[in-house]
């Protein structure tokens, strides 16, 4: 990969070692969830993986969103 | 209950889903459309295959990719398809095997590539009935190679050779550049620093012929209405 930006390499880097949330793939209303689970037990939706554009604008899917 | 299977649900408190919102998209609001005739695959990053790759990777899993292929020929509402494709390569099979199922559908299908289609992405992006490429993007064809311990070295290069020429006879078979032409590039010395090989771009993959046009998503969808209109007519010649 590369990268092309003013910013030091150590800005972009910073916080590599931060502890990853864990990431599983659901499957719901036919439609493949990325989901990602937080040290704090939160979920937020990370990615959805659809081949339908109008999916991704529906506004309950949008990515970062918190599941309930 | 079940927390992990209600991603869709709403949150009762307005103020909380706008904070949050904004935190997730900076935006408040995005816009709503109905449902589309035409889907769209994205392949970015590597092409993930037999062997998951370590997190900081970003990936495509072909094994997300395949059902996905199998209800777009399957359902009737979708009439065609775009594959948008950012990807530096990855696994050969797993790329060979979404070139041949994206060759395979019976609907009509357009490519464009973004930013890179290097190695595996190249047989992916001409397994379309038409493929575009912006100015920008750049594609690079090279050898494909294998890192790590080698038993049996006859066999291996045997092995690898075979799988490099399943990859030219895609390519070859799929789009208009000449066998000789892709193998001078493939093999070019002198062209990457490091490995043998040739970056193509934009208007060079389309002057090897490689590529079919130098476009973008407006053109990718003017085509791709183009085909369907033929394809709608086609069926109705045949009806008659």
């Amino acid at each position: 990969m590369i990268l092309y930006t003013p910013l030091m390499l150590e800005e972009v880097y910073a916080n590599k070692d931060e502890v990853k949330p864990e990431r599983s793939y659901v499957t719901h209303e036919g439609k493949m969830f990325c989901i990602d689970k937080y040290p704090n037990g939160e979920y937020r939706l990370a990615q959805l993986i659809s081949s339908n554009p109008s999916d991704y604008l529906n506004e309950n899917y949008q990515p970062g969103s918190p599941l309930h | 209950m079940n927390k992990e299977e209600n991603p869709g649900e709403k949150q009762n408190n307005p103020s909380d889903t706008l904070v949050e919102k904004i935190q997730a998209l900076g935006q408040t609001n995005v816009p709503q459309a109905g449902d589309s005739n035409i889907h769209v695959l994205t392949i970015i990053g590597q092409v993930e295959g037999h062997m998951q790759l370590p997190p900081q990777n970003k990936t495509t899993k072909y094994e997300h990719l395949l059902p996905q292929l199998v209800a777009i020929e399957q359902n009737p509402k979708i009439e065609g398809l775009i594959v948008l494709l950012n990807t530096v390569g990855g696994d050969v099979e797993a790329g060979l095997a979404l070139s041949e199922m994206i060759a395979s559908l019976s609907k009509p299908t357009v490519s464009v590539v973004l930013g890179g289609g290097h190695s595996i992405g190249v047989p992916i992006a001409v397994a379309t009935n038409y493929s575009f490429i912006v100015p920008t993007a750049t594609m690079t064809i090279h050898p494909v190679r294998l890192t790590g311990l080698v038993i049996g070295v006859p066999q291996t290069f045997e092995y690898l050779d075979k799988m490099q020429d399943r990859v030219i006879q895609f390519v070859i078979n799929h789009s208009k550049i000449e066998e000789e032409t892709f193998k001078e590039l493939m093999f070019a010395k002198g062209n990457l620093t490091r490995d043998i090989g040739t970056n193509v771009i934009g208007k060079e993959a389309v002057s090897h012929g490689l590529i079919d046009e130098v476009g973008g998503i407006k053109e990718a969808l003017a085509k791709i209405n183009e085909l369907i209109k033929e394809n709608k007519q086609d069926e109705k010649g045949l009806l008659q």
